[in-house]
């Protein structure tokens, strides 16, 4: 059995050149081998269709699947602007892809029926289900559901939703050509075992604040306030001025936290949007009665949660028979770590081992499993490993 | 109620009293714990609030300054790229989306002046449409707004919530942004257009901190044009002048050509008129000859004296006769050198030998002066004999009595160098470039007492080019001419 992944990399300003050359370097290291499945992740200021023109004329065939992302993390380091192709060819693993349309509409409709184009295949064992959805129209955990409910609440579900690097205002997924408001699914089968850490790093700060009123995603009062009122307290700023600035930007910095019932650790939820009515739209949902406080993180904090994410998907599996890994970072960690997100790739380089290939990108929303469940994180690093 | 009742009564009341009190003032405390418990809070949370808008203050100031880095990185990144760029077209396809953005703009636009009409065309674009591009033109060709986008020195910095309806439309809508700003393009110290960046998003509005990285992008571009325009110039007269020497060339190889069709012509001709003088050449002289004998009546003093002129005229024609259809055949191809490998030494020996007589007729000494260890060269034997015999009679020729000639062999670079020099009467200098044309003899009047058919040294140029070699001479009027010719060693 062999797996064999290349992960092409290019910085190029220059869309069609930057596709051409990432796929050339992903084609080269498969030994120029039809490729599986293709997994681009293209950052937000590159033309989109340039970029996959660019890649196609390198790589003609094979699937291709992903989605828009401030920037990758890869064995390689990590790289903001840049244009990343993941190749892989195996005779051990298959790869079966679907998509789900109006995000915005219908996310657990659109959640489903990915799940459901991608189940296709019969007579293997599927593994791991990974998620790219776009991270502004939809509610993250009604996607999950749709998903769910064609995989099983058990079934392993990763992913993250696409970004277009804090500018909000659009992202695209990929499979052959490009989407916007949609997800794009890929269902892993295969004689693998696959094994997910994940954890955020957020600290509460602050006294703690109930939620007294809330539907799906959008939270409309937090302590009987209108729901914005908190982050004007803790910002300092008015209403309009968060609006201007942008509340997603800003409150990427300082999302909210739940607190998981009999646990130490707390589900993150990021806003996304101040309604007029000084509702918050958050990026997941958050339910009524909840305790909840404003989180605050910095680099160091955020390195510790990549060291845990890897000492948990290490814990049940063999070291030496990992293939490869897929990692989905939080766009908010790039922003803590700053300038020094190479610190993270070096991370999970030394935890993985120095021969481990591993891909992925930033996002804006995770999905992984805790605890035999998926959920959709927010602000938080999953690292998935597949060994044969 | 007895005594004991009532003690028991009093008791109780004074317990329940006791404990009340107690209670009453545990409670007070609990309340005080808990509002101070409730103060540590709202302290905290205020500290919070604090450290938030701290953070947040870091974050920006933070945040500013990685852009700028960014962008100034990106600017020489691209100012590396822009000096290596001779021509306009490239120039702009380098200001693209993935430049623009992360630049950290959404929207970009480059306007130049067209030199022949003065519109202002868009040249380079970043999310606009076609249409777009259009509308813009359109406006700025009827509006006010150009001269103000065009100024030599500033900026103009635009928000659509702060705009005043200064020309016929808002500039925020011409260009489709939410926040622009603009800096004009100097080329030879004239704003020759300018540089748009704009947002179309109220959220990330575009500041006057922007203004430096576009400033520099601008004065890239400008030396850029100025540049390409200084190369494109210089292109083009290079491409002129390539073209005037490629003609000019063409007309000489044209030339070259009739003159080598002329000089066949005339090698046929003197060829052709050689071979009709040679035969009744030869029967003058071999009459001339029999009469001198007296075998056909006996022949007077006078007579004798005549005959011998005859004789000798016929031989110095036959000679020049000779010489001229050696040159004709040499010319032609018709005569190939027979090259061998000779020795040097008995090569000279053999000269030697030949031109003593004269040597010693005039009184002048022949030294030989070899500095080379080469001795065997490859040569026509007969044929170099020939130029050394040439080179060597001229020598005594045009040396005074008691001369000296020297004949001189030394190593080139790939060849071996002979040289034949005199203390002889030399060349005038205007002479010196006409010497191996063919019948040149020169006006200097000691050469002209000399006898000679000037076909000599045309002959031996000739042979020395068959055999690869140069020949060239040096001379000083009165005191002396070298000769010297080359013979490449392989």
């Amino acid at each position: 059995m062999a797996t064999k992944v290349g992960i092409g990399i290019s910085t190029k300003l220059d869309s069609f050149i930057a596709g051409k050359e990432a796929a050339r370097s992903a084609l080269y290291q498969i030994g120029r081998q039809a490729p599986d499945i293709i997994i681009v992740f293209i950052s937000p200021i590159f033309d989109q269709g340039e970029t996959l023109k660019g890649i196609r004329s390198i790589i003609s065939e094979g699937p291709l699947v992903g989605c828009s992302a401030a920037g990758s993390i890869t064995n390689r380091g990590s790289f903001r602007n840049a244009v990343t192709v993941c190749a892989i060819n195996s005779d051990s693993i298959r790869f079966s892809y679907g998509i789900g349309n109006n995000v915005s509409r219908n996310p657990r409709s659109a959640g489903r029926e990915a799940a459901r184009q991608s189940s296709k295949l019969k007579d293997i064992a599927r593994e791991v289900y990974i998620m790219f959805s776009d991270g502004l129209s939809g509610n993250g955990t009604d996607i999950l559901r749709g998903a769910q409910e064609v995989l099983g609440t058990g079934f392993s579900i990763i992913g993250g939703s696409a970004t277009d690097d804090l500018r909000f205002q659009k992202t695209y997924q990929y499979l052959n050509n490009i989407y916007t408001d949609s997800l794009v699914g890929l269902l892993v089968s295969g004689n693998i075992d696959i094994s997910t850490g994940k954890a955020h790093g957020w600290q509460p700060i602050g006294r703690p604040h109930k939620i007294t009123r809330a539907k799906s995603n959008i939270i409309k009062e937090i302590d009987r306030r209108r729901a914005v009122e908190l982050y004007e307290e803790y910002l300092g700023k008015t209403s309009d001025e968060l609006k201007i600035e942008g509340i997603a930007k800003l409150g990427s910095n300082y999302p909210l936290g739940m607190r998981v019932k009999g646990k130490e650790r707390y589900l993150i939820r990021a806003p996304l949007q101040i309604k007029d009515s000084g509702s918050l739209m958050l990026s997941a949902e958050i339910p009524e009665r909840e305790d909840i406080n404003l989180m605050i993180g910095d680099r160091n904090l955020a390195l510790e949660a990549t060291k845990a994410a890897c000492r948990d998907a290490l814990t049940s599996i063999r070291k030496s028979r990992i293939k490869f890994a897929i990692v989905f970072s939080d766009i908010a960690r790039l922003q803590l770590l700053r300038k020094d997100p190479q610190s993270e790739a070096e991370i999970i380089k030394d935890m993985l081992g120095p021969d481990v290939p591993f891909f992925g990108c930033y996002t804006c929303g995770e999905y992984a499993p805790v605890d035999g469940q998926s959920y959709f994180h927010d602000q938080a690093i999953s690292i998935t490993v597949i060994s044969e | 109620m007895d005594a004991y009742t009532t003690i028991l009564f009093v008791l109780l009341v004074a317990i329940l009293s006791i404990l009340y009190f107690f209670e009453r003032n545990r409670r007070v405390e609990s309340e005080e714990n808990n509002k101070r418990s409730q103060d540590v809070i709202r302290q905290l949370d205020e500290q919070a609030k604090i450290i938030i808008k701290t953070d947040l203050a870091l974050n920006k100031v933070q945040e500013e300054l990685d852009k700028k880095i960014t962008g100034l990185y990106t600017l020489h990144e691209l100012g590396k790229k822009i000096g290596s760029t001779f021509n306009v077209e490239d120039l702009f396809s380098l200001i693209n989306k993935p430049l623009v953005s992360k630049l950290g703009f959404s929207r970009g636009l480059i306007m130049i002046k067209e030199e022949s009409s003065g519109t202002i065309m868009v040249k380079a674009s970043i999310a606009y449409s076609e249409a777009d591009i259009k509308t813009i033109e359109k406006a700025l060709s009827k509006g006010s707004a150009v001269s103000s986008l065009l100024k030599k020195s500033g900026f103009l910095l635009v928000n659509r919530d702060l705009e005043k309806i200064e020309h016929e439309d808002l500039l925020s809508d011409i260009f489709k942004t939410e926040s622009f700003l603009t800096v004009p393009i100097v080329a030879k110290d004239e704003a020759v257009g300018f540089i748009l960046m704009g947002n179309i998003s109220s959220h990330s509005k575009v500041t006057e901190g922007d203004t430096e990285l576009l400033s520099i992008l601008a004065s890239q571009i400008g030396t850029a044009i100025e540049n390409t325009g200084l190369y494109t110039e210089l292109f083009n007269s290079h491409q002129d002048l390539n073209r005037r020497v490629k003609e000019r060339t063409q007309e000489l190889a044209r030339l070259n050509e009739e003159l080598r069709r002329f000089n066949k012509v005339k090698s046929d001709f003197v060829s052709a008129v050689s071979h009709e003088l040679r035969t009744p050449l030869t029967s003058i002289k071999g009459y001339a000859s029999i009469l001198m004998t007296g075998k056909l009546g006996e022949v007077s003093a006078p007579q004798k004296e005549r005959l011998e002129k005859i004789d000798k005229h016929s031989n110095n024609l036959t000679r020049l006769i000779n010489n001229l259809l050696d040159i004709a055949r040499i010319e032609s191809g018709r005569v190939q050198m027979e090259i061998k490998e000779i020795s040097i030494k008995e090569l000279l020996d053999s000269i030697i030998d030949v031109i003593t007589p004269q040597v010693k007729e005039k009184g002048i000494s022949l030294k030989i002066n070899i500095k080379t260890r080469v001795d065997k060269i490859k040569a026509d034997p007969g044929q170099l004999e020939r130029v050394f015999l040439n080179l060597l009679s001229n020598a005594i020729k045009f040396t005074p009595e008691k001369g000296r000639v020297t004949i001189h062999i030394k190593d080139g670079r790939d060849s071996i160098e002979f040289s034949v020099e005199d203390t002889g009467i030399g060349i005038p200098k205007q002479d010196l470039e006409k010497v191996f044309e063919e019948f040149f003899r020169s006006d200097n009047a000691p050469a002209q007492k000399i006898q000679g058919t000037g076909l000599g040294l045309s002959l031996v140029k000739k042979i020395i080019e068959a055999h690869k070699g140069m020949i060239w001479v040096e001379s000083e009027l009165g005191k002396g001419t070298i000769f010297s010719f080359t013979i490449p060693k392989t």
